[in-house]
């Protein structure tokens, strides 16, 4: 599928990979990596030996056995265990499908958090057209329908039901979500513009925007669905993670700043250990920091849900959080 | 703001590099520039599709009414008896120090290495970070504008901007047969460097 | 509170003026008791002492009950003293008020006695009594604060009592579109938002281009961290601004008006809400305003948290529905904007100063403040100051005056080091130009700027390389990503601060970040990109030796850089407590009773918590920097000169 251009960015990506992992870019290497790009399969050893010999030749079976394994280990290649044969050698797309990249890095300060998130394979969805669902699930007249838009909300609480919460959505909480969406996009006169003004509105109610409601406005409204996803993470309100029962906000303003706003933030981490912009596991708490709270006499601020505390210190957090159940 | 009285109203007269040249009302700086074979470095302009002004490579310095201003020719509207300067030493010296960014960001581009030769730059003083997307968003306008399928956008802000697909999207079923992307990506390393990007609801921790 | 709503539709000034009149004769022979409900006072509790007044007042015989009436205003602007309670009319101010002193308020108002302990006190033993002698307001000029602390913010009818939306019936019944344009153009008002440019030749551009729909914008999306004047002004009077807002409709002939209000303003988004509300019902907004046959109406938008979407071709995206990044701007929004119909947008203290302008005239205008920036500009001041609050005060006053007459000079007597001014955008005044006047040229030429009017104040414990790196950290993660310079830019930018904070720092990064600076500068799409260097230049310019200490001796003069930094406890002044080492979170600290106890300095994270305890008798815990003293901690040697506790 690559295109000659694609072909010199890939042997350059893997050079500077190489270089990049301390190793030399040697004639060996070269040759290999071509043999790969230009005889595209999988090879033993000895295969591999006599195709990098057609054009390299003088290379001993020794060298190439040495510079695979090296490149193993970097990832430009990998190897297929089968049993009973010869391990067998492909050249790894430059983007492996295993790993999916989770593309929220939450890197706060000292406190970077790079979140990982493997799936096992690119699942295959069917979009239903939900634009005449009705606002009542009574109202639902076609069987097929229904049975369609339950597989497709069963798949989506697969991934919903891997929360360990004391209230898991369920089918039927979420097709009540729908319905109150439904007001609220009616309320807001249908009106694409009004985007995020429903958006702030659909938080208020559920607290985040799950991926459902996402699909349902996009398909609604006919708005693109990447559109959504941009406005939806570009602003740092919206949350696309379900969140704990209270929000803990510290501010971080320049007044705050100077008056030792990260020492407190250290603190709170330290006594709920979680790190800013997530969640402690009891879905209790949720910490994140603000720009300004306007309370600046009071800096450094910490508020939890509508209550103001100034600079509490680590014992006065304690008893704070355990007010709030 | 005068009218300028053209024989023909919707010619306007520009000056670029010392050159005239007469071009439609509402073309862009560039678009007179390539009428006359001058060259401007972009990464992110394409004819088909609305200018985006990523890059700031194409960044030319004209004089108004006295005054100069530095502007990206891929999008300023041309105006009557307006002075183009495509190489000032201004615009050298600031696309020089943009070049060094490029260079610690994706130095592999064909564009990017002849700047760079051509500044003499070897390698740069700034931190080596390469990134195979520098977020030019051509991907995603092509996406939009011409092929009209939504399939890619924008995730993020700031230094965690991303490009991503969404797999579970209608728009994402038609890529299989499209991938007109890939060869408009100027890193051309897109889209497999990515692979699929999955916006994922629940992280395992 | 109950205030008599008489729904008569105001038509005509002098309908507007008799029933200001016919307010204000109510209030005859009467007490009022305002409490101030800013959210800074409202954090610490206001909102408790209103229901302990009304209680205490309903215990009193109906004949007093009667007498007082009680008020919830805006911020009154001395946030350092809240809860702040004020009694009119004579204008007795309570400063720190608590719920136990309701009761005594409540007698002694009634008996036109006054609580002497809640006066605000000089500290040589003088009281003032009255609001306007406190030297904090005195040396301001209030204009557009002065009504908040007189009127209840979600009542229209306390607005018209004070002479509310006379202005606008002056414009719309007496003057012609043009005659109003002409005053504002007159007055010279400049932009209040930052950009200082001139508010009457941007109504122009819009008035002059020829649309069939036009439109007028409030910028009331204050992104800067530490400046909350917006917030004060539009819970405080929100018909103000509403005000300001339908004149320049009616200048410019817009028909249709958007207020952006940042999603983290919950109360003034409800306070604007309410007032829109109100102005419809009584004939001062929607279809044929006060009978004239101008028609305007006005809806609300909220952001939801970007910085960004503050810059105005941003926010005019985020209003049409798509997501709030700015646009490649040749073609001014004036002339083109929302939907590509002509939009005038102006910040709202810009629209809040519209009202006074027309009714007192532009001459009075310009008789305050400077020649160039006429007019009076709110700042918050707030940092390492005594006094922290909003102040308004006349273009062209002293940075100086600002800190030590009005801000009561820096807390703990400790000396002045710089002025932050202009927010993300500005820069850093230091010590030796503080005589200069506060107006948009001046600011401009020192490297800084006026900004929104955030002003914050730095001591000899701040660490400059730390406020930029502060600042450009912030900027980072608000910027839009779309271009390079701006995004890959302050990407650079903050791993060569973040080298240098670590010391590892190398001669030619100062060269580097000059380099990069220029380029920014020129090369970014929006202002945000373009001003973002400022706070790296300035910082460089004035404090460069703190950037030189920080690469060649690793040092952090002001011992703030953590990785710089080692704490040390003082062997001769330890007394052996323990307190520091049982709040140690990391337990770094070790030792036993009545012995010196010491600190590890491999495990300690510097959180400041030790030294917080250690009782001050001892003052045993000290900072010290430099790559000498890591060692020299350990061999106990003092260096004198470097101790700060």
């Amino acid at each position: 599928m690559f295109s000659i251009n694609g072909k010199k960015s890939t042997i350059n990506f893997w050079k500077d990979k190489i270089k990049v992992s301390g190793f030399r870019f040697t004639e060996t290497r070269k040759a290999i990596l071509y043999t790969f790009i230009e005889n595209p399969g999988e090879y033993n050893v000895e295969e591999l030996h006599s195709l990098v010999c057609i054009k390299y030749p003088g290379i001993g079976i020794a060298t190439v056995y040495r510079a695979i394994k090296l490149m193993e280990r970097i990832g430009l290649i990998s190897k297929s265990n089968i049993e009973n044969i010869k391990s067998r050698y492909r050249l790894n797309n430059i983007g492996t499908s295993k790993t999916y990249r989770n593309f929220q890095d939450t890197k706060q300060d000292n406190f970077s958090v790079r979140k990982i998130h493997k799936t096992d394979s690119q699942d295959d969805y069917n979009l239903l057209s939900f634009s005449n669902m009705g606002s009542n699930y009574e109202n639902f007249i076609d069987a097929e329908r229904i049975k369609k838009l339950e597989k497709q909300m069963s798949v989506w609480l697969k991934d919903l039901n891997k929360l360990k919460r004391e209230k898991e959505i369920t089918l039927e909480d979420m097709i009540k979500n729908l319905t109150k969406i439904d007001e609220i996009i009616k309320n807001h006169g249908y009106n694409r513009s009004n985007l995020i003004q429903m958006l702030l509105d659909i938080q208020k109610e559920c607290n985040w925007l799950p991926k459902h409601v996402l699909f349902y406005i996009s398909d609604k409204l006919e708005i693109p669905l990447t559109n959504i996803y941009n406005i939806a993470s570009f602003y740092k309100h919206f949350n696309l993670e379900p969140q704990g029962k209270y929000n803990i906000l510290v501010c971080m303003g320049t007044a705050c700043y100077i008056r030792g706003a990260m020492n407190l933030l250290q603190r709170i981490v330290n006594v709920l250990e979680v790190k800013p912009g997530d969640t402690t596991n009891d879905y209790r708490f949720t910490l994140d920091t603000v720009n300004c709270l306007g309370a600046c006499a009071l800096g450094p601020v910490m508020m939890v849900d509508d209550k103001y505390y100034t600079n509490p210190s680590t014992k006065k957090l304690k008893k704070i959080f355990s007010k709030f159940n | 703001m005068n009218k300028n009285i053209n024989t023909d109203e919707k010619k306007i007269n520009i000056v670029i590099d010392g050159k005239k040249v007469q071009i439609d009302k509402g073309n862009t700086l560039m678009q007179a520039a390539q009428k006359l074979g001058i060259h401007i470095p972009a990464l992110c302009y394409l004819e088909k599709i609305k200018p985006h002004g990523a890059c700031r490579l194409c960044m030319v310095e004209i004089e108004r009414k006295g005054k100069s201003k530095i502007v990206a020719s891929c999008a300023f509207p041309a105006e009557e008896g307006l002075i183009v300067h495509t190489e000032s030493p201004k615009v050298e010296q600031i696309r020089k120090n943009l070049v060094e960014l490029y260079i610690a960001l994706f130095p592999f581009n064909p564009e990017i290495k002849r700047l760079a030769k051509k500044f003499g730059l070897v390698a740069t003083r700034y931190k080596k970070e390469y990134n195979y997307c520098i977020l030019c968003g051509l991907c995603v306008r092509y996406c939009e504008e011409v092929k009209k399928n939504n399939a890619i956008g924008f995730v993020g802000r700031g230094i965690n901007k991303k490009v991503v697909f969404i797999p579970e999207s209608a728009y994402f079923k038609k890529c299989k047969d499209c991938m007109e992307c890939m060869d408009i990506c100027p890193t051309g390393v897109f889209p497999s460097n990515y692979g699929i990007e999955r916006i994922p609801q629940v992280s395992d921790s | 509170m109950a205030i008599k709503t008489n729904k008569k539709l105001m038509d005509s000034l002098e309908v507007l003026k008799e029933r200001a009149g016919e307010l204000e004769k109510e209030l005859e022979n009467k007490i009022i008791i305002s409490v101030c409900s800013g959210t800074g006072c409202k954090a610490l509790s206001s909102e408790n002492l209103f229901s302990t007044l009304q209680k205490e007042i309903e215990k009193r015989s109906s004949k007093d009950a009667k007498k007082i009436i009680l008020k919830k205003t805006g911020c009154h602007g001395y946030c350092e003293r809240g809860p702040i309670i004020v009694i009119q009319p004579q204008g007795i101010c309570y400063l720190g008020v608590i719920e136990k002193d309701i009761p005594e308020i409540v007698e002694k108002t009634l008996n036109r006695g006054i609580v002497t302990s809640l006066l605000y006190n000089d500290g040589k033993g003088n009281t003032v009594k009255n609001e306007s002698e406190i030297p904090f307001y005195k040396y301001q000029q209030r204009i557009i604060l002065s009504n908040n602390s007189k009127i209840d913010p979600e009542s229209i009818e306390d607005y018209i009592r004070v002479g509310g939306y006379q202005a606008l019936a002056k414009a719309l019944k007496e003057m012609t579109s043009d005659e109003v344009l002409k005053e504002v153009k007159n007055s010279n008002l400049r932009g209040r938002g930052g950009g200082g440019f001139p508010a009457g030749i941007k109504w122009e551009t819009t008035k002059n281009t020829p649309s069939d729909q036009k439109y007028v914008v409030v910028n009331a999306d204050e992104g800067d961290p530490g400046a909350y004047m917006d917030r004060a002004i539009l819970e405080g009077n929100p018909h103000g601004v509403l005000e300001g807002l339908i004149i320049g409709a009616y200048a410019i002939g817009a028909s249709r008006g958007y207020i952006y209000v940042r999603q983290e303003y919950p109360q003034a988004v409800k306070n604007i809400k309410t007032a829109i509300e109100q102005a419809g019902k009584y004939g001062l907004l929607g279809n044929n305003i006060l009978g004239s046959g101008f028609n305007f109406d006005v809806m609300v938008h909220r952001g939801a948290g970007a910085f960004v979407s503050g810059e105005s071709s941003a926010l005019m995206a985020a209003i049409e529905g798509t997501v709030g990044e700015p646009r490649l701007k040749y073609i001014r929004t004036a002339v083109s904007g929302l939907w590509r119909k002509p939009t005038n947008l102006n910040n709202v203290e810009t629209w809040a100063n519209v009202p006074y302008i027309i009714k007192n005239g532009a001459d009075w205008f310009t008789g305050i403040g400077t020649r160039k920036s006429p007019g009076t500009k709110i700042f918050s001041l707030v940092g390492k100051v005594n006094n922290t609050g909003l102040v308004e005060v006349p273009m062209g006053i002293s940075i100086r005056d600002i800190i030590f007459k009005i801000g009561g000079g820096i807390k703990d007597g400790r000396k002045f080091k710089a002025a932050q001014t202009g927010g993300p955008s500005g820069g850093v005044i230091p010590d030796n130009l503080i005589d200069l006047p506060v107006d948009f040229d001046e600011l401009d030429k020192a490297g800084s700027m006026m900004g929104s009017g955030g002003m914050i104040v730095m001591d000899e414990s701040d660490c400059m390389v730390d406020v930029a790196h502060y600042f450009l950290k912030f900027l980072a993660d608000e910027s839009c990503g779309k271009c390079v310079p701006c995004r890959e830019g302050l990407r650079q930018m903050l791993y060569i601060f973040e080298r240098i904070m670590d010391g590892k720092g190398k001669e030619e990064d100062l060269k580097l970040l000059g380099d990069l600076s220029i380029m920014m500068k020129e090369a970014s799409m929006c202002a945000l990109g373009a001003t973002a260097p400022n706070i790296v230049l300035t910082t460089l310019k004035y404090f460069k030796e703190e950037y030189e200490a920080h690469i060649y001796y690793n040092m952090c003069p002001a011992k703030v850089c953590k990785s710089l930094v080692t704490y040390v406890i003082d062997e001769e002044k330890c007394a052996g407590c323990g307190s520091c080492a049982k709040v140690c979170p990391v337990n770094a600290i070790e030792g036993e009773n009545k012995k010196p106890y010491k600190i590890n300095t491999d495990i300690c994270i510097k959180c400041g918590s030790c030294i917080e305890v250690c009782p001050s008798k001892y003052s045993a815990i000290v900072k010290r920097t430099g790559i000498a003293e890591k060692v020299m901690a350990e061999k106990k040697e003092v260096r004198d000169g470097m101790e700060v506790t």
